[in-house]
């Protein structure tokens, strides 16, 4: 269905383009100019930034304690949420669409309340540890995304698969390990880098939840900022946007998510 | 001996609907039964019950007797072959095949052997090691069926097998599915909503309409002789005449013609009915009462490819459907028709 396009649209798209990527083309320019300070265009060339990140202790804890933190939520949200997917797209739940707005609702609420209220209640309230309550903020942020791309590709899963498994021997628990789940494997492994990165990035929960004890990566930039304006920051970004752009490519690679677009495509037009 | 029974099954969907009405039928050890019936006459829900995907609201399914009503699917032993194939898509022909072995703790030498042997009888050798996709809608019901098959289930279960395949295709599976299942005593039920593919594979034939059983008969009962005018209609009787019976109860009455049939019956008669092709056509208009003859105007005229489908007025049995090879009929033409009394069948209902 390919359809000649009117030049003025062409335009259009380009513009919006430009303007997505212009940031970003900033961002990476100056993180090599060789001023103490962001300042465009560049004036000269040098790799200091990225050599001054590692001798910053903050950069670095931080981006093991992000990293640990993303991975774990994400993986507890896929833990979680694909059996509750599971459930809600096949045995038949009564009320199934008031669950799947429960399991939503957290999108609804704007994140630094979630983050505030995590705070008051679980470190202020019951005293608990920064970083179980943290993880435990992400995991709220990640079971969202779980189950909505969930749900898209196993209702698009043909349930006769699964019935020829059962008479072929395989219980309802097998067939989930050993049709089901290599089956969507491709869409798990999207969904948790999809999560992943969600999580890597977030600033409004993570705000709430660290301490002199406690360094993320998106705080320790900003932290960073208050007191320094150079390229350092230009330089850290830099980095993030090339992990980022190499998970995305990975999960296009793994067409983990061309199902879901075509199931939420599907609904779109209809 | 009979392999397996349905008795007095009933079926309703929660929004009350009742789908199966006291659904009775038995399959011997070897046997290849058919469903035959048209869409949404609940052939797959029977299908399905059978199988313990779906849990019927009253009467029960038995194996040998024994009541099945309580094992869950996968400890029935039973294979079904789906319409849209459900072949695993993350596993290559072999592993496919091989599934249902490896559920049941069997080692792997002997399942290699196995699966070899059945990929060999329904000629996948060649594909052992493709993907599902990779093969074509043909191939790929093959491999289904050889999923089926190799468990040697107590039942092996078709639902539509060949709906999705082109016509020569249809064909050749059909005799497949015929060759392997005699050849290994399978005891089979298939479901189709075709009634040729229904008389050409099956032992029996159990004509279903609207959630209950019409007829249960071999192919050529069921084509000589249909039960009731619903599997007249189904299976290509196209004239109908509401009849009474005079007393000599050979000879009955609609409106004011005189029909007779060769057979005499005892059973109650409402009906009539003749196939398009049974009846005579001809030009000559005697007026001397022969028996079961009547005048017509020929009203349509339709060609079929191998006959002419003419549309004859009568006074007094109103339009009469008529297949002929004769092509020199045409529209307004006065013909004489006549039923010959061996080719009309009694309905009671
Ligand atoms: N899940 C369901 N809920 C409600 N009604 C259903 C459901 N599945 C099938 N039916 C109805 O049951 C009847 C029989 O369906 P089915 O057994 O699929 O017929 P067939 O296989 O002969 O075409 C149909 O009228 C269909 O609409
Ligand atoms: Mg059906």
């Amino acid at each position: 269905m390919r359809q000649k396009k009117h030049w003025l649209l062409t335009l259009y798209g380009y513009l919006m383009l430009l303007l997505l990527l212009l940031p970003l083309v900033l961002v990476v320019v100056t993180s090599f100019g060789s001023q103490a300070a962001i300042t465009f265009p560049i004036k000269g060339f040098t790799l200091k930034w990225y050599a001054n990140i590692l001798s910053q202790p903050d950069f670095v804890t931080g981006f093991k304690t992000s990293f640990a933190v993303a991975v774990t939520a994400s993986f507890l949200a896929i833990v979680v949420g694909t059996p509750a997917v599971y459930a809600l797209t096949r045995c038949g739940i009564h009320h199934a669409n008031w669950f799947q707005t429960v399991f939503l609702s957290p999108t609804l609420i704007p994140e630094i309340v979630i983050g505030f209220a995590l705070f008051q209640s679980l470190v202020i309230g019951i005293k608990l540890p920064l970083m179980p309550v943290l993880i435990t903020g992400h995991f709220l942020l990640s079971v969202p995304y779980v189950i909505r791309m969930l749900t898209a590709r196993l209702l698009l899963f043909d349930q006769t698969i699964e019935e020829a498994s059962w008479l072929s021997g395989a219980s309802k628990i097998k067939t989930f390990f050993r049709v089901v789940i290599p089956n969507i494997s491709g869409t798990l492994l999207a969904i948790f880098i999809m999560c992943f990165i969600n999580s890597f990035n977030n600033i409004p929960i993570t705000l709430f939840l660290n301490g002199p004890s406690l360094t993320m990566l998106p705080t320790a930039i900003l932290n960073y900022l208050q007191n320094n304006y150079d390229p350092t920051v230009s330089a850290v970004s830099v980095i993030l946007m090339l992990l980022t752009g190499l998970m995305m490519w990975l999960m296009e690679r793994m067409n983990g998510l061309t199902h879901v677009n075509e199931h939420l495509n599907q609904k779109g037009q209809n | 001996m009979q392999a397996m029974q349905v008795k007095h099954l009933s079926m309703s969907y929660e929004n009350g609907k009742e789908v199966l009405t006291d659904i009775n039928f038995s399959v011997n050890a070897g046997e290849l039964v058919s469903i035959l019936g048209p869409s949404g006459c609940g052939k797959t829900t029977t299908l399905r019950i059978i199988a313990g995907l779906q849990r019927q609201t009253s009467g029960n399914v038995a194996i040998d007797e024994q009541s099945i009503d309580s094992v869950p699917a996968f400890k029935r032993n039973m294979s079904m072959v789906f319409q849209n194939y459900a072949l695993f898509p993350h596993l290559s022909v072999f592993e496919n095949v091989a599934f249902g072995l490896k559920q049941r703790g069997i080692g792997k030498t002997a399942i290699r052997k196995r699966v070899a042997e059945i990929l060999s009888l329904t000629e996948l050798t060649d594909l052992a090691n493709h993907r599902p996709h990779a093969l074509s809608g043909g191939q790929q019901q093959r491999v289904s069926l050889a999923r089926a098959l190799v468990v040697n289930p107590t039942l092996l279960l078709l639902d539509e097998p060949l709906s999705n395949l082109d016509r020569a295709l249809r064909l050749s599976l059909r005799e497949e599915i015929r060759r392997l299942q005699q050849k290994l005593g399978i005891t089979a039920l298939f479901v189709t909503h075709d009634q040729e593919e229904s008389f050409a594979i099956s032992d029996r034939v159990i004509v279903m309409n609207g959630g209950h059983i019409e007829q249960i008969a071999s192919a050529q009962i069921v084509y000589a002789h249909p039960a009731t005018t619903f599997v007249a209609k189904f299976i290509g009787f196209e004239n109908f005449f509401n009849v009474t019976r005079q007393e000599t109860s050979n000879e009955y009455l609609s409106g004011e013609t005189h029909l007779y049939m060769a057979e005499k019956t005892t059973k109650p008669v409402v009906r009539l009915c003749i196939r398009p092709e049974n009846i005579r056509l001809d030009t000559s208009m005697d007026t001397d009462t022969q028996q079961n003859s009547l005048n017509g105007i020929i009203c349509d005229k339709t060609y079929l490819g191998r006959t002419y489908r003419y549309v004859v007025a009568t006074d007094h049995l109103g339009q009469i459907k008529v297949d002929s090879e004769e092509a020199t009929h045409q529209l307004g033409d006065a013909v004489r028709l006549t039923l010959p009394s061996d080719k009309l069948i009694a309905l009671a209902e």
